[in-house]
């Protein structure tokens, strides 16, 4: 019995010695929103795309009155990490009340990055030195005063918490 | 598991058994069956191997513990040992695999699947080694202690011989009278 308890005792120590042993691994792939990781970037604008229901892209930013339109935002991720966002937030839209610009988007809005239709899944990720774009869906009234800069400003919250301030604005033609 | 625990078990108890038995004074003299009585010394061939074996047992798990112990059961931890050990290893590369297909991931997803799978293969494959390794250092260590007490008992076998001579013995059961002609050297 003494022999089999030594026996048994040194065969769970030993076991349980090497099975600790050896790498655990954890989550650190930059793309992985879950990762606890922190990435190193800069956002920033580079230019707005307008793509109305009559035309084709239009890539000077340019709306008409009374036009129902989506805009492409592209961001340029300086790396040298990849950028994650995680939600949006509108900090300041044009007074759509009045002037006849709409965004249908709440205050707080899930990015959803531009490539997701190629890669079948929602990305919400711009790589390092890529250059992706948000789609916002857009519509203008006929209220709207023509020849004038709509400006609008909002605020991307990445996946470490970060936040980065974006502002443009939209030529109405 | 349960079933790990349960091979576990008797192979504790099978050696324990073994252990106890030969961990009683080896009689140097030996009863041969009925109508003859004869007394023989055992001779070396009755032990089985030395430590040396152990090296043996450290290359071919259970052959070196076989040669010690003429257990043909011992030869268990040989297909045992690889087997483990060699499942392990298989379980941890294919972990690996997996934690590499998660770093070069962008799907979220498919990012859980895999590094699930890579913390599932890596633990199992570690554990079934943590076993492998153990029963093969467990083994090597009982051809040590086997061959050394083989060691000993030949050399005290040896020793014996070169004082006492035993040259013939027996019982004749029509006389009911018992010989044994002997010779000690001082």
């Amino acid at each position: 019995m003494k022999t089999l308890t030594i026996s048994t005792s040194i065969l769970i120590l030993l076991s349980a010695g090497f099975s600790s042993c050896g790498k655990k691994y954890e989550r650190v792939n930059y793309y992985d929103p879950t990762a606890q990781v922190e990435r190193n970037y800069t956002l920033s604008f580079d230019h707005i795309e307008v793509v109305s229901e009559s035309e084709t892209a239009n890539i000077n930013g340019l709306l008409d009155v009374t036009e129902k339109a989506v805009l492409n935002i592209y961001l340029k991720n300086n790396g040298p990490d990849p950028c994650l966002l995680e939600y949006g937030n509108f900090t300041y839209v044009a007074n759509t009340a009045s002037n006849g610009f709409y965004i249908p988007y709440g205050y707080n809005f899930t990015v959803e990055m531009g490539s997701s239709d190629a890669e079948g899944y929602s990305v919400q990720y711009i790589a390092p030195g890529a250059i992706d774009y948000i789609a916002m869906s857009v519509r203008t009234y006929s209220y709207l005063d023509p020849n004038q800069d709509v400006e609008l400003d909002f605020d991307l919250v990445d996946y470490d918490g970060q936040t980065h301030h974006v502002d443009f604005s939209v030529h109405i033609e | 598991m349960k079933l790990k625990l349960m091979t576990l078990f008797l192979l504790s108890i099978s050696f324990a058994n073994s252990w106890a038995n030969f961990t009683e004074e080896k009689s140097l003299i030996k009863l041969s069956p009925n109508p003859s009585l004869h007394l023989n010394l055992a001779q070396s061939d009755d032990l089985g191997g030395g430590k040396s074996h152990t090296v043996t047992s450290l290359i071919l798990p259970g052959v070196g513990l076989w040669r010690v112990t003429k257990m043909p059961a011992t030869l268990v931890f040989l297909p045992l040992c690889y087997g483990m050990v060699g499942f392990g290893t298989i379980n941890i590369i294919k972990g690996k695999v997996e934690y590499n297909n998660y770093m070069a991931e962008k799907n979220p997803i498919e990012q859980g699947t895999y590094y699930d799978n890579a913390i599932k293969k890596n633990e199992n494959g570690r554990r079934i080694l943590g076993f492998g390794v153990a029963f093969w250092i467990i083994q090597a260590g009982w051809t040590y202690i086997y061959g050394s007490y083989n060691d000993i008992y030949r050399t005290r076998n040896s020793s014996w011989k070169d004082k006492i001579t035993l040259h013939s013995g027996g019982y004749d059961p029509i006389s009911k009278s018992f010989s044994l002609s002997t010779s000690i050297n001082f």
